[in-house]
C-alpha cells in the first residue's frame, strides 16, 4: 500500500536524526533509543517494520554505543503499555514513535518528553502541538500538486484524466484536492475519480470500467506502485473485436501513464523494463539497503539535514512517470523507462 | 406454487434488473469487453463460492478462504520461481506451479475439515484460526512487501487468465464448468445429498447410515481444491501475492452464497443461486463504476443494502409458503 513506500523514508529519517541529536553529539557514550510502531498485521506496516528493523540494524553497525527497543503493537492500548515499559525500565534516551491513534497517543508521550527525552514523531501527529522534538512525514498536498502540476503542463489542452484515489482518508483528500487545485484553469478534464484502495485488485477492476465508460482517456494518476501495476495490466487485458473497440484501443495507445510516487532514491533505482511490480518486491528493499548502506542519499546526507532540527520535517518526493505512452503500447513504453522528476515539497 | 417459484426465482430477477439497469445507464455496460471482464473478475469469488455453498449446505462456515487464497498464491509464486532456474521458463514449470496451488489448496482445505471434524472444533472458530494463520504466513513469505512472478514465466502464464476462446476467457469457461459440476454434484450425485442431508439434520443423517465427518471434511477438501483452482486463475492477473491480496473475498462469497438461496443454517443448498449471487455482486460494483450514481464513498452501502435486501426478499418468501 501507498502509506508504506510514504513512510519508509520518514521512520528512517527520524531514526537517523535522533542519532544524530543523540549519539554524534555525544560519542561512545551508551545510548538506548525506544522505537514504538504498529506491528505488521498487513502489507503497509509489514514494510514499515521491515524497514524499522532494517534501520536498527545498520545504525546498531555504525554507532555500536546505541541500543535499540523497538516494540510493535496491535492497537493502541498495548502500544501505549508499551511506551510506558519504555520509559520505566529500558531507560530510553530518546523516543521515535509512531502513533496508532493520534488522541490515546498523545498523553504517554507527552509524559516521555516530560521525562526530558527526545521525542520524534513519524507520519500520525499528536493531537496536542509542540510535544515531539522532531515531526517527520510526508507531504500530501505537494504529492497532489506535483502531479497535477505534470499534467497541466504536459498534456494537450482539453486532455482527459482519470484518476484513482486510494483508501478514503483526509491524506488521500489532501492529495486529490492539491491535484485538482493544481489543474484548475488548465484547460484539462477530470473524467472521474474512483477509489482504488491503494491495491493493484482494486486498481485492476476500476482501470477496466474506466475502459468501458470512456471512450478517450488521455492520461492516468495512479498515485501509488500497487494501483499503476493493476492499471497496466488492465491496459494489457484490451484486445479488439468490433470496430467499436478499435476505435477504443487507439484511445488506449494515446494514452499517457502517468504514475505518480515518492521516494527518489528508490526511484533511481529501479528498472522498469523489469516491470512495474518490482518496485516493492524484497529485491527492491535489498537494492535500496545496499544502496543506502553504500553513502546514499539516507544514510549520510539526511542526518545532517536534519541533525538537531526541530520542528516539523516534511519529506521531499518526486513524482514518478511510468512511460510516455503516446503512440506507444503502454508495455513498450514501459520498457522505455522514462522518469519524470518534478519539484521538491517542503524539507 | 406460483409463490414457490418467485422465491426461487427472486435472485435470478435481481440479476437480470442490474443487467437493464446497467445497459440503461451506460451503452457501453453491454459491450462484449465489458462482460468478459466482469464475468472473468468473477471467477475468482465464483470458484470459491460454489465451494462456500458445499460448506454451509452441510451446516458449516469457512472465513479462512480469502486468506488461503493470498497464502497459495504465495507459494505458488514462490515455487515458479524457485524451479524456473531448474526447469526453465516453460510450460512445465507453470503445472507444476499450478499443482502446488491444488495441492496446498487440498491440503489446506483438509486442515480445516479435520481439525472441525476430527478435532470437534466449531468451524467458525478453526477458520477464524486458520484465517489468520494463513494471512500472516503471506505476510511473512512476502516480508511484508509483495512477491511477484519471474516476468518470464508472467509471459507464458499470462494468457491464463486473458486469453480464452474469443471473448469467453479461460476463468469464465472455468467458471461455467465448475458451475455446472457443482449443481450436479449438489442435486444428483450421492455426496451432494449427503450433504443437505447433513446440514438439515446431522443426527438422523448419521442414523441414515451416512458417514457425517467423511462428508463433511470432504466439503472443506472440495472447497480448499477450489480455493487452489481460483488461484490458479488469479496468479497470472497480476503475477504478484502480497499482504493485502484477497482481503474479505471470505465475506464476498458467503454473501454470494446466502444471495443465492441457500440457507445459512445449512440443508438447503442452490450451485446455480450462489453463481447468480456472485454475477450480483460484481455487476452491482460494475455498475458503480460505470454510472456515477452516488458518491463513491457509498458503493460498499450499496452494496450491503442489496445483499440484505435479496435476503429479506427471500425470507418473506419463506414464510409465505
Amino acid at each position: 500500500m501507498k502509506r508504506r513506500n510514504m513512510l519508509k523514508l520518514p521512520l528512517a529519517a527520524a531514526a537517523l536524526s535522533l542519532v544524530a541529536s543523540v549519539a554524534v553529539a555525544q560519542d561512545a557514550e551508551k545510548k538506548v533509543i525506544g522505537v514504538s510502531i504498529p506491528s505488521a498485521t498487513h502489507g503497509f506496516m509489514g514494510g514499515l517494520n521491515w524497514h524499522a528493523q532494517d534501520t536498527i540494524t545498520r545504525l546498531g553497525t555504525v554507532y555500536p554505543n546505541l541500543e535499540f527497543v523497538l516494540a510493535t503493537a496491535p492497537d493502541a492500548a498495548k502500544q501505549v503499555s508499551d511506551i510506558e515499559d519504555m520509559l520505566a525500565t529500558r531507560n530510553i534516551d530518546g523516543l521515535v514513535v509512531l502513533p496508532f491513534e493520534s488522541e490515546p497517543l498523545t498523553d504517554p508521550v507527552k509524559q516521555v518528553k516530560a521525562a526530558g527525552k527526545f521525542v520524534t514523531v513519524v507520519d500520525r501527529g499528536l493531537s496536542e502541538e509542540g510535544i515531539e522534538d522532531l515531526y517527520v512525514a510526508g507531504d500530501n498536498t505537494a504529492f497532489g500538486r506535483v502531479a497535477g502540476e505534470y499534467f497541466r503542463d504536459n498534456l494537450k489542452d482539453g486532455g482527459k484524466i482519470v484518476v484513482l484515489r486510494g483508501i478514503p482518508t483526509t491524506l488521500d483528500n489532501e492529495r486529490v484536492e492539491a491535484f485538482q487545485k493544481a489543474l484548475e484553469g488548465s484547460g484539462k478534464e477530470i473524467l472521474d475519480m474512483q477509489h482504488g484502495n491503494w491495491n493493484r485488485d482494486d486498481a485492476f477492476k476500476v482501470m477496466q470500467d474506466y475502459l468501458a465508460k470512456y471512450p478517450e482517456i488521455d492520461a492516468v494518476w495512479a498515485a501509488d506502485d500497487d494501483m499503476a501495476v493493476g492499471v497496466l495490466e488492465s491496459h494489457r487485458a484490451g484486445r479488439p473485436s468490433g470496430p467499436d473497440d478499435r476505435r477504443r484501443r487507439r484511445g488506449h495507445e494515446r494514452h499517457d501513464q502517468a504514475h505518480h510516487g515518492q521516494g527518489s532514491a528508490t526511484a533511481r533505482e529501479r528498472d522498469l523494463s523489469a516491470g512495474a511490480d518490482l518496485v516493492r518486491d524484497r529485491d527492491d528493499r535489498a537494492a535500496l539497503r545496499v544502496e543506502r548502506a553504500d553513502g546514499g542519499a539516507l544514510h549520510h546526507r539526511q542526518p545532517a539535514d536534519y541533525a538537531r532540527k526541530r520542528g516539523t520535517v516534511l519529506l521531499p518526493r518526486q513524482p514518478v512517470l511510468i512511460g510516455d505512452t503516446s503512440r506507444q503500447r503502454p508495455e513498450a513504453a514501459a520498457a522505455s523507462g522514462f522518469w519524470f522528476r518534478g519539484d521538491v515539497g517542503g524539507g | 406454487m406460483k409463490r414457490v417459484d418467485l422465491h426461487l426465482l427472486g435472485p435470478l430477477i435481481a440479476l437480470v434488473g442490474l443487467f437493464i439497469l446497467g445497459a440503461l445507464l451506460n451503452p457501453a455496460f453491454l459491450a462484449p469487453a465489458n462482460l468478459s471482464n466482469v464475468l472473468a473478475r468473477s471467477a475468482f469469488i465464483g470458484l470459491i463460492a460454489i465451494g462456500m455453498t458445499f460448506v454451509i449446505t452441510q451446516g458449516g462456515l469457512d472465513l479462512s478462504v480469502g486468506s488461503m487464497a493470498a497464502f497459495l498464491a504465495g507459494i505458488t509464486i514462490m515455487a515458479m520461481n524457485w524451479l524456473a532456474p531448474i526447469t526453465g521458463a516453460n510450460w512445465g514449470t507453470i503445472l507444476l506451479g499450478m499443482s502446488v496451488a491444488l495441492a496446498g489448496g487440498i491440503a489446506s482445505g483438509y486442515v480445516n475439515g479435520a481439525l472441525v471434524t476430527k478435532a470437534r472444533i466449531e468451524a467458525f472458530i478453526v477458520t477464524l484460526g486458520t484465517m489468520g494463520i494463513f494471512r500472516s504466513l503471506v505476510t511473512w513469505l512476502a516480508d511484508g512487501g509483495t512477491l511477484s512472478l519471474d516476468s518470464s514465466l508472467r509471459a507464458i502464464y499470462r494468457p491464463v487468465y486473458f486469453g480464452g476462446i474469443g471473448w469467453v476467457t479461460w476463468p469464465i469457461i472455468v467458471f461455467a464448468i465448475a458451475a455446472i459440476l457443482g449443481e450436479w454434484a449438489m442435486r444428483h450425485t450421492r455426496f451432494g445429498r449427503h450433504v443437505e442431508a447433513i446440514g438439515s439434520n446431522d443426527r438422523v443423517a448419521r442414523y441414515s447410515a451416512v458417514d457425517v465427518e467423511r462428508t463433511r471434511l470432504l466439503t472443506y477438501v472440495l472447497l480448499g481444491a477450489l480455493v487452489g483452482l481460483a488461484t490458479i486463475l488469479y496468479v497470472p492477473r497480476l503475477g504478484s501475492a502480497s499482504g493485502s491480496t484477497g482481503v474479505l473475498w471470505e465475506l464476498e462469497a458467503i454473501a454470494a452464497v446466502i444471495i443465492g438461496g441457500t440457507a445459512l443454517k445449512g440443508g438447503r443448498g442452490r450451485v446455480w443461486g450462489t453463481v447468480v449471487g456472485v454475477l450480483i455482486l460484481s455487476l452491482i460494483d460494475n455498475i458503480l463504476n460505470l454510472a456515477d450514481l452516488v458518491s463513491p464513498y457509498l458503493n460498499g452501502a450499496i452494496q450491503g443494502v442489496i445483499i440484505v435486501l435479496a435476503v429479506v426478499l427471500q425470507r418473506e418468501k419463506r414464510a409465505a409458503d
